[in-house]
C-alpha cells in the first residue's frame, strides 16, 4: 500500500553565502491534496520549492521522502522523473518551440533519438484535453498569452505523470476569468489524485482551493493546519507575527484641477475610443480581464505604445509622447506589470536599479553623485521595507516581493506628477501590500494623480477613488468608490 | 578611483603577478625598466582597441569591424597627407573617418536593429574594401618625420608616447563607465534592454554613442600603429581584432553583456603583452607562443569559473559516493 504522504521534507536548510534562507524546515504533503504554502516576502517559499524541484541542493542533514521512501533529488529533470513538476512564477518554457514540443521535451516515452511527431502531437493533445484546454499544439508558445502558457506548463506536468505539481504564485498575472479556469484545472488534478502545492499571497484564493496550509516565517517552519480549522486572521498572525487588515483610505482632497485627460485614444487591436480624466490627488483604478487593454493604455500614455489617434492632455496642454524618456521628462511614471522583463536589471544592485530613472538628477558636474545616489536608495528601501536592507545586493537575489518593491522605489524616486502603477502589488505579501496602498494614498494626498491597474478586486476597491472597468479594449463602465462591489465590477469586466 | 572590488579582477591580478614572476626568473632581461616600458608600448595599440571593444561588449554587442576601421584610418591619414601636406588635417580626417565608421555601425545596429555580429561582419569587409579602393591595395609610406612621434617617440626620453596615450584613454573610459550616467546606461542596456527602455533610457542613442566610441578608439589605435611602422596599409590592425575580444573577455567582461570593467581589460591586455614579450626574450618560437597564449586564456577562464566548477564537483561526489 502506498504511503499516505506523497512528499515528506525534514530538516531542510539552505544557505546562500552565509545567510540561511531556510532553517530546518519540514513539509508534508498528502497524496492528492491541495496544500498552500504561505509566508511573508523572503520567508523562503520559493527556495523551499526549488530544493524540492532539484534547482537548489539542500545543506547537509536534509531528508527527502517521496512516497515514503528516502531519496535524493539530483537535478530538475530528476525531480520531474520522480513525479514532481513545478510551474514557476515566470513560466520557464521555450518561446520559440511549439506547444507540443514544449509539453513533450525530455519525456522519455516520446522524446527519443528519432522523434515521432505523430506520437508527440498525440501526447500533447491528450495532456491538453485533460486540463480542458482548446489550444492547437502546433502553435508557437510565444504566440500564447501568459495564462495559456501556464496551462501548457500544467499540461506538461500532467504528461509526465506527476504526482505533485507545484505552483509558485500562479494567479499573480491572471485576470479574474482566467483564475476561475485555473481553479477548475486544480479541481481536475485533485480528482486525478494529483497533489498540488500552491504558493500564494491571496487569502481568498487559499481558502477557495486548498485544504491544508503550511506557514513559513524568516526561513523557519511555523506550523501546518487544516484550513477548515484556522481563521484567516489567525493565519495572517502566524505569517506576520501581528494583526493586519485591508484598509480603505479615503482621499483627503481631490482638487478640481485636471492633471491628465485622455481624449478618444485609439489603437487598432489594443483599445478603442478611450477617454478619461485624472485629477490632482485622485486615485483612479482600472480593472478588467488581462488582455482587455489596460496595460496597453498605460503604455500608450508612457510613450511605449504609439496610439493611432486621439490626444493626451497634460495639465491643459496637449502633448506628444514618443518614448519613455519623453514621458519621464513630462513627469509621468509607469510601474510595469512584468518586473522580470520590464522592470529589473537583475545583475545590478538595488541601488543602481532604484536610481536608473533619475540618473540625470543625481548628477554633479556630469558625474553621478554617490552620496545622493545612496541617499535615494536608502530612503526608498526604508520606506518600502525592502528586505534585506542591503542596497548593494544584486536584485536578482532578492525574493519576488522584495524585487517588486525595488521597481516601485525606482519610480517613486522620480517624483512624478502622474504615477501609473500596473499590478503594483503583484507577489507582495499582505503586510507589505497595505504599506504600498498607504504609500500610493500618501502620494495622491501630495497632489499626484495616480492610476492603479489591478486584477485584484479587493485591491481596486481599497485604493481607488474612481473605478474604470474595461472589456475588450473599451471602457465599459465607470463607478465611484461608493456603491461599487466586487460582484458588480466582475459582471461588467466579463462583458455583462 | 579604480577599485579592484570584484573577485575576478583579484584572481586575474594574482595570475598576472605570478606570470610576471615566472617571466623574470626564466628571462633575466625581462624585469628591467626599459623592457617593461617597451611591454607597455607593445600593448598600447591592442589596449586602446580593447577599450572600445569592452564598452561595446558590456552592452551585449560586438564589433568585428574595429580592425578594419584602424586600417582605414591609416589609409585616410596617408591619403589626406598626400593631398594637403598638412599633418594635423590628415590626422583629424583619419579620426573623423573612425567616428563615421562607428556611427555607421551604430545606425545599422541601434536605428535599424541589425544584430551587432551581422552588422559588423558586413562593415568589417566594407570598411576594409573602402581602404583597399582608396589605396589601390598599396602600402603608403610617405610621411614626414614628425608623424613618427606618436608611435615611436618618448616623453622625457623614457616614457613611450603611446603608453601615455593608452593610460589617459583608459582612465577616461573607466571614468565614463563608472562615474557618469552614460556609463550606467551602458550597463543597464547590456543587462536588460527592455527594462532600460521602460526606465526612460534611450536605447538607440546609447548604442549609437557606444559604437562611435568604439570607432574612435579603433581610429586612434590605427593612427598609432601606422606611426610606429611608418606605413599605412588597409590590413594594419586586423591582427588585433580577435586579440582585443579575447583580452576583454579575459579581463572579466561578460560576453553576454551587463558587466565588465576597464581595469579588468587592462590587466587582460597586459597578460597577453607580458606573455608575448617574455616568450620572445626566452626565444620561444612564435608558433609555440600562440599555443601558450591559448593555454593561458583557457586557464584563466577556468579559474574564473572555479566556484561553479567546484560546486559541480562537490555535488557530483555527494550524489555518487555517499
Ligand atoms: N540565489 C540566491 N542568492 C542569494 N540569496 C538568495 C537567493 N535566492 C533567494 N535568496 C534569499 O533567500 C531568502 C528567501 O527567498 P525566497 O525567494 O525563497 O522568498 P519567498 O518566500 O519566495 O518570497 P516572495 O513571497 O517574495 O516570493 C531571501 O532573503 C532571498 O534574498
Ligand atoms: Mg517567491
Amino acid at each position: 500500500m502506498a504511503s499516505e504522504y506523497i512528499v515528506n521534507l525534514k530538516h531542510i536548510s539552505k544557505t546562500f553565502g552565509g545567510i540561511k534562507a531556510l532553517n530546518d524546515v519540514s513539509l508534508d504533503i498528502k497524496r492528492g491534496e491541495v496544500h498552500a504554502l504561505v509566508g511573508e516576502n523572503g520567508a523562503g517559499k520559493s527556495t523551499l520549492i526549488k530544493v524540492l524541484a532539484g534547482v537548489h541542493f539542500p545543506d547537509d542533514g536534509a531528508e527527502i521522502y517521496i512516497d515514503g521512501e528516502r531519496t535524493v533529488i539530483k537535478n530538475p529533470m530528476d525531480a520531474i522523473r520522480k513525479g514532481i513538476s513545478v510551474i514557476y512564477q515566470d513560466i520557464s518554457l521555450f518561446p520559440n518551440l511549439t506547444i507540443a514540443e514544449n509539453i513533450c521535451i525530455g519525456n522519455d516515452t516520446v522524446w527519443k533519438k528519432h522523434l515521432n511527431w505523430a506520437e508527440i502531437n498525440a501526447l500533447a493533445e491528450q495532456a491538453l484535453a485533460k486540463v480542458g484546454a482548446k489550444i492547437d499544439p502546433a502553435m508557437l508558445l510565444k504566440d500564447l498569452n501568459l495564462a495559456s502558457q501556464q496551462i501548457v506548463a500544467i499540461a506538461r506536468a500532467i504528461s509526465f505523470n506527476s504526482s505533485l505539481i507545484i505552483m509558485d504564485e500562479p494567479t499573480s498575472s491572471l485576470s479574474a476569468g482566467e483564475v476561475e479556469t485555473l481553479y477548475k484545472i486544480i479541481e481536475t488534478l485533485r480528482n486525478e489524485n494529483i497533489a498540488v502545492l500552491f504558493i500564494s499571497h491571496k487569502f481568498d484564493e487559499i481558502y477557495r482551493v486548498a485544504s491544508r496550509v503550511t506557514v513559513l516565517r524568516d526561513g523557519r517552519y511555523i506550523s501546518s493546519h487544516d484550513l477548515a480549522a484556522v481563521e484567516r486572521q489567525e493565519l495572517i498572525r502566524l505569517m506576520v507575527g501581528r494583526n493586519v487588515e485591508y484598509l480603505t483610505m479615503k482621499a483627503e482632497r481631490i482638487s478640481e484641477q485636471q492633471i491628465l485627460k485622455v481624449n478618444r485614444l485609439c489603437k487598432e487591436g489594443n483599445f478603442y475610443n478611450i477617454s478619461f480624466e485624472l485629477r490632482k490627488g485622485e486615485i483612479v483604478g482600472i480593472t478588467g480581464l488581462v488582455g482587455s487593454g489596460r496595460s496597453e493604455i498605460a503604455k500608450a500614455i508612457f510613450g511605449l505604445n504609439i496610439p493611432d489617434s486621439g490626444e493626451i492632455i497634460l495639465e491643459g496642454q496637449p502633448i506628444v509622447i514618443k518614448s519613455a524618456a519623453d514621458a519621464v521628462k513630462h513627469g509621468i511614471s509607469y510601474i510595469p506589470e512584468n518586473r522580470q522583463l520590464e522592470g529589473l536589471l537583475a545583475k545590478n544592485s538595488v541601488c543602481q536599479n532604484m536610481t536608473l530613472a533619475v540618473l540625470d538628477e543625481i548628477c554633479k558636474y556630469g558625474c553621478i553623485d554617490t552620496k545622493k545616489e545612496t541617499a535615494i536608495a536608502r530612503e526608498y528601501t526604508e520606506k518600502l521595507d525592502v528586505r534585506p536592507r542591503d542596497i548593494d545586493k544584486p536584485v536578482g537575489q532578492l525574493s519576488g516581493g522584495n524585487q517588486q518593491k525595488v521597481v516601485l522605489g525606482k519610480w517613486l524616486a522620480t517624483n512624478p506628477k502622474i504615477l501609473i502603477a500596473d499590478e503594483p502589488t503583484s507577489g507582495v505579501d499582505i503586510g507589505a501590500k497595505i504599506e504600498i496602498h498607504k504609500t500610493l494614498r500618501q502620494l495622491a494626498n501630495k497632489g499626484i494623480g495616480v492610476v492603479v491597474i489591478s486584477s485584484e478586486l479587493p485591491e481596486i476597491l481599497a485604493v481607488s477613488d474612481r473605478i474604470l472597468i474595461m472589456h475588450r479594449g473599451n471602457i465599459v463602465s465607470a463607478m465611484n468608490k461608493e456603491g461599487a462591489t466586487q460582484e458588480a465590477i466582475l459582471a461588467k469586466a466579463l462583458g455583462a | 578611483m579604480i577599485k579592484v572590488k570584484r573577485s575576478h579582477e583579484l584572481i586575474l591580478l594574482i595570475f598576472f603577478l605570478a606570470l610576471m614572476t615566472i617571466m623574470s626568473i626564466l628571462a633575466p632581461s625581462f624585469l628591467t625598466v626599459n623592457n617593461l616600458l617597451s611591454v607597455t608600448q607593445q600593448m598600447s595599440e591592442l589596449g586602446i582597441l580593447a577599450l572600445g571593444v569592452t564598452v561595446i561588449i558590456i552592452t551585449s554587442g560586438i564589433d568585428l569591424s574595429v580592425g578594419s576601421i584602424a586600417g582605414l584610418t591609416t589609409i585616410v591619414i596617408a591619403t589626406m597627407y598626400g593631398m594637403t601636406h598638412n599633418l594635423a588635417v590628415a590626422v583629424i580626417a583619419g579620426l573623423v573617418a573612425g567616428i563615421l565608421c562607428g556611427a555607421f555601425n551604430g545606425v545599422l545596429i541601434a536605428k535599424i536593429g541589425v544584430p551587432p555580429i551581422l552588422a559588423t561582419l558586413g562593415t568589417m569587409t566594407f570598411f576594409r574594401g573602402i581602404a583597399l579602393v582608396i589605396s589601390k591595395g598599396n602600402a603608403i609610406s610617405d610621411f614626414p618625420e614628425s608623424y613618427y612621434f606618436i608611435g615611436q617617440g618618448y616623453i622625457f626620453d623614457t616614457l613611450p608616447v603611446q603608453t601615455v596615450i593608452f593610460v589617459i584613454l583608459a582612465l577616461i573610459t573607466a571614468f565614463l563607465l563608472s562615474k557618469t550616467p552614460w556609463g550606467r546606461r551602458v550597463y543597464s542596456v547590456g543587462n536588460n534592454p527592455v527594462a532600460a527602455v521602460f526606465s526612460g533610457v534611450k536605447l538607440d542613442k546609447v548604442l549609437l554613442y557606444v559604437y562611435i566610441f568604439g570607432g574612435l578608439m579603433a581610429a586612434i589605435s590605427g593612427w598609432i600603429i601606422s606611426s610606429r611602422v611608418s606605413t599605412a596599409r588597409a590590413d594594419l590592425g586586423a591582427v588585433y581584432l580577435m586579440q582585443s575580444i579575447a583580452a576583454t573577455v579575459l579581463g572579466g567582461t561578460n560576453i553576454a553583456g551587463g558587466s565588465g570593467t576597464i581595469i579588468g581589460t587592462v590587466i587582460g591586455v597586459s597578460v597577453f603583452a607580458v606573455l608575448g614579450n617574455g616568450l620572445n626574450l626566452m626565444g620561444v618560437s612564435p608558433f609555440a607562443q600562440n599555443l601558450l597564449m591559448g593555454v593561458a586564456l583557457i586557464l584563466v577562464l577556468l579559474i574564473n569559473n572555479m566556484s561553479i566548477i567546484k560546486n559541480k564537483i562537490v555535488l557530483f561526489i555527494k550524489l555518487n559516493f555517499k
